[in-house]
């Protein structure tokens, strides 16, 4: 062990020894190095994103686990809208490593409850499933989908855009299915009170301000505000400006 | 085996009372991911950027852990977290109210897959099969210059493209070899509202509707500073203030030391400063990053929107408060930036900085039918973190930086995410004398306390630390 009074044999040692302990983390940060660690198809850590294949796994445990199916109570109506790493507290950061934890979002359109899953993909369990109200995360294309498909059903709204896709067309046969739908989650206290009467339940159900454009970039001048939970258009969406 | 593992245990506790020296930890944690979601770009002057980067459903691409390292100084943290926390996008007409990121969504299939055309000389970076983020390093401009005395420096810049209704969004992030990092987003895309009131926009078609309505576009970051470390922080406000007869102007420090909302004021000059409690550079200054507004406009909007009436915000480190509007409130997180204000302290702790920058968008005829980019943002630059500007030694010749990568659509699976600017002397270039700045430990005065400084190292463990003193 080294002493106060160190003989050469021990300055070797330290020498040998600081010589590990700097050069070893100086050279695994060595700019430019190539690292089959670091590989597409490696593990992932840390801050790294989910890959697919824990996506996936992530969403089979969430919509598998008793806790979830509890809160959704045998819904039918149902989606998930995201599945992503779950971002950790910083205490937990700090220890220097954490397990891969992802975050699956469920929403339940007839109870109009977001469910959220922790799932860790170590132990393959739920670790917290909670519901909460008025919390609306980004729509999916499937949603957008689902919200034209609702405009172009109200005798109004759908006549609204037809008359739009005519005006962008100059008068094209209308294609719906040339449409692309980009939905904007839209709540009601996103406007000054009063600014779109019928749509006081946004917010609370999921809904969606509703902007429409053909595939090859035309834009239509409509804007209707689609309730994906009561499955209904809430406004047409005519603006004092314009559309 | 026995004196080996007591012999490590030596070296741990010396450089662990190293680490505690006023200069701040010697070996800092790295950032934490794997290789493809690490940057770590060495510039030819020795400048060194570290971090993480995530794709994330709604904010795109966020970065951790993120380690400044300039030339002649030690390596050290700043930011544990940066990224966009709302896109806001006001109309004139009050026809929509957009909180594009919470309400659309960066990220997923709203991230574009970007080709190698658009990361001339880049590295394209993937997520899950999808190149969704562009890291280039390139030359940018005099680091400084006197005479024949001069130094270029290098940039690091990320950018990913979303794909937002009819715009697009080019969020981008640079960092520079003298450490300042630049937050923008490039606006671009189509224009996406149209109408027949000439009091809202700008006539751009002809026909019905021939307005394009005019809007804000309300730009705001979250900062989760970690100067030095995650405790200790401390903002500061400074107003520049004239005298009566405007021919003097005062600094005035405002410590804020509970959490604050507070507006610009460009007739102060207003700026921000985080700093270190603790850390301090070689002449004793407290390390610090300031907040450098700019801007072309200040919006301030209706009740329903109380996050508009400030620009910058500072909080404590909180993981629910994500968002500066239509945060997730669940389990009882504020929903709102000023619900996140609520007079808890920020004196010595972990520091987070919401930033806004605001513009308004008034259309023209060039913004039809593809809108030229408008790129908006602000500056974030180093205030004392070194004690005098850095000996850049093989300053980089304009046009022969490069990275050691190139963007590739389809990086092999063994593809580092890391690149280093390269250098050429330039023949006419000034000896500077070296900083006189160095920590203790450093014999060589390289910034670091590594291999090259051994034998002042063992000196120090075995005859104290005035044996090797400080350079």
């Amino acid at each position: 062990m080294p002493s106060n009074s160190p003989h050469p044999g021990s300055r070797l040692w330290v020498f040998v020894a600081l010589a590990a302990a700097l050069i070893a983390p100086a050279a695994l940060l060595l700019p430019g190095q190539s690292d089959q660690a670091g590989s597409a198809q490696a593990a992932r850590t840390g801050f790294d994103p989910l890959s697919e294949a824990e996506a996936s796994r992530a969403e089979a445990i969430a919509l598998a686990d008793d806790q979830v199916q509890a809160i959704l109570a045998g819904s039918t109506r149902t989606q998930v809208l995201v599945v992503e790493r779950h971002q950790e507290d910083k205490a937990v950061y700090a220890a220097g490593g954490w397990p891969r934890r992802a975050d699956a979002l469920v929403y339940d359109y007839a109870q109009d409850h977001l469910v959220q899953a922790v799932v860790s993909l170590d132990s393959g369990q739920v670790d917290e499933a909670i519901a909460a109200d008025r919390v609306q995360p980004p729509l999916t294309p499937e949603e957008g989908r689902r919200a034209l498909d609702i405009a172009l059903a109200d005798p109004v709204t759908g006549g609204d855009i037809h008359a739009a896709w005519a005006q962008a067309t100059g008068g094209a046969p209308f294609d719906g299915d040339a449409l692309e739908p980009h939905p904007w989650v839209f709540r009601f206290d996103s406007v000054p009170e009063g600014t779109f009467p019928g749509t006081e339940d946004c917010g609370l159900h999921r809904c969606t301000q509703l902007m429409l454009a053909t595939r090859d970039g035309l834009l239509l001048d409509v804007l209707p505000i689609v309730d994906l939970s009561a499955e209904r258009v809430a406004h047409r969406g005519a603006a004092e400006g314009g559309s | 085996m026995k004196r080996l593992i007591l012999l490590l245990i030596a070296v741990a506790i010396a450089l662990a009372a190293a680490g505690a020296s006023p200069a701040g930890p010697i070996l800092a944690q790295a950032p934490n991911c794997s290789a493809p979601f690490l940057i770590d770009v060495t510039f030819g002057g020795g400048a060194r950027w570290e971090m993480c980067w995530e794709h994330r459903a709604s904010e795109g691409i966020v970065l951790y852990d993120v380690y400044f390292t300039s030339p002649g100084a030690t390596r050290r943290p700043v930011f544990g977290q940066a990224g966009l926390a709302q896109i806001h996008v006001p109309y004139d007409d009050n026809g929509a109210r957009f909180h594009d990121l919470s309400d659309y969504g960066l990220g997923n299939s709203n991230m574009n897959d970007l080709t190698p055309a658009e990361c001339p000389g880049g590295t394209l970076l993937q997520y899950n099969g999808k190149d969704v983020l562009c890291q280039m390093v390139e030359n940018h401009s005099y680091y400084y210059k006197y005479y024949t005395t001069k130094a270029l420096a290098g940039e690091l810049t990320l950018f990913s493209v979303s794909h937002i209704g009819e715009y697009n969004y080019v969020p981008r992030w640079s960092f520079g070899e003298d450490g300042h990092i630049g937050a923008e987003i490039g606006a671009t895309g189509r224009l996406q509202r149209f109408g027949n009131n000439a009091s809202y926009g700008w006539p751009v078609r002809t026909g019905s509707n021939p307005y394009a309505v005019s809007h804000m576009h309300n730009l705001y970051w979250r900062l989760d500073f970690d100067v030095g470390g995650k405790e200790d922080d401390l903002a500061e406000e400074f107003d520049l203030l004239p005298t009566p007869d405007t021919a003097r102007r005062t600094i005035v420090k405002t410590e804020l030391v509970t959490e604050a909302a507070r507006p610009v004021s460009p007739t102060a000059m207003r700026f921000w400063r985080v700093r270190d409690k603790v850390i301090v550079n070689a002449d004793g200054r407290a390390i610090s990053y300031e907040i450098e507004p700019v801007s072309s406009a200040t919006y301030r909007g209706p009740s329903n929107e109380p996050w508009t009436q400030n620009d910058f915000y500072v909080t404590i480190y909180k993981a629910c408060e994500k968002w500066v509007s239509h945060n997730p409130t669940t389990g009882g997180c504020g929903g709102d930036v000023t619900a996140f204000v609520n007079g808890e302290s920020v004196d010595g702790k972990d520091v987070v900085v919401w930033y806004g920058v605001d513009f308004h968008h008034t259309p023209r005829d060039e913004d039809e039918p593809n809108m030229p980019i408008d790129w908006h943002g602000f500056h974030i630059k180093p205030r004392d973190w070194i004690a005098t500007s850095p000996v850049v030694a093989s300053p980089t010749a304009p046009g022969t930086a490069s990275p050691t990568s190139t963007a590739t659509s389809t990086p092999s699976p063994t593809a580092t995410t890391t690149s280093t600017a390269t250098a050429t002397p330039t023949p006419t270039d000034t000896p500077v004398p070296l900083p006189t700045a160095c920590a203790r430990g450093d014999a060589n005065c390289d910034g670091a306390v590594d291999a090259g400084d051994l034998t002042c190292v063992v000196v120090m463990i075995f005859n104290g630390p005035d044996a090797c003193p400080v350079p």
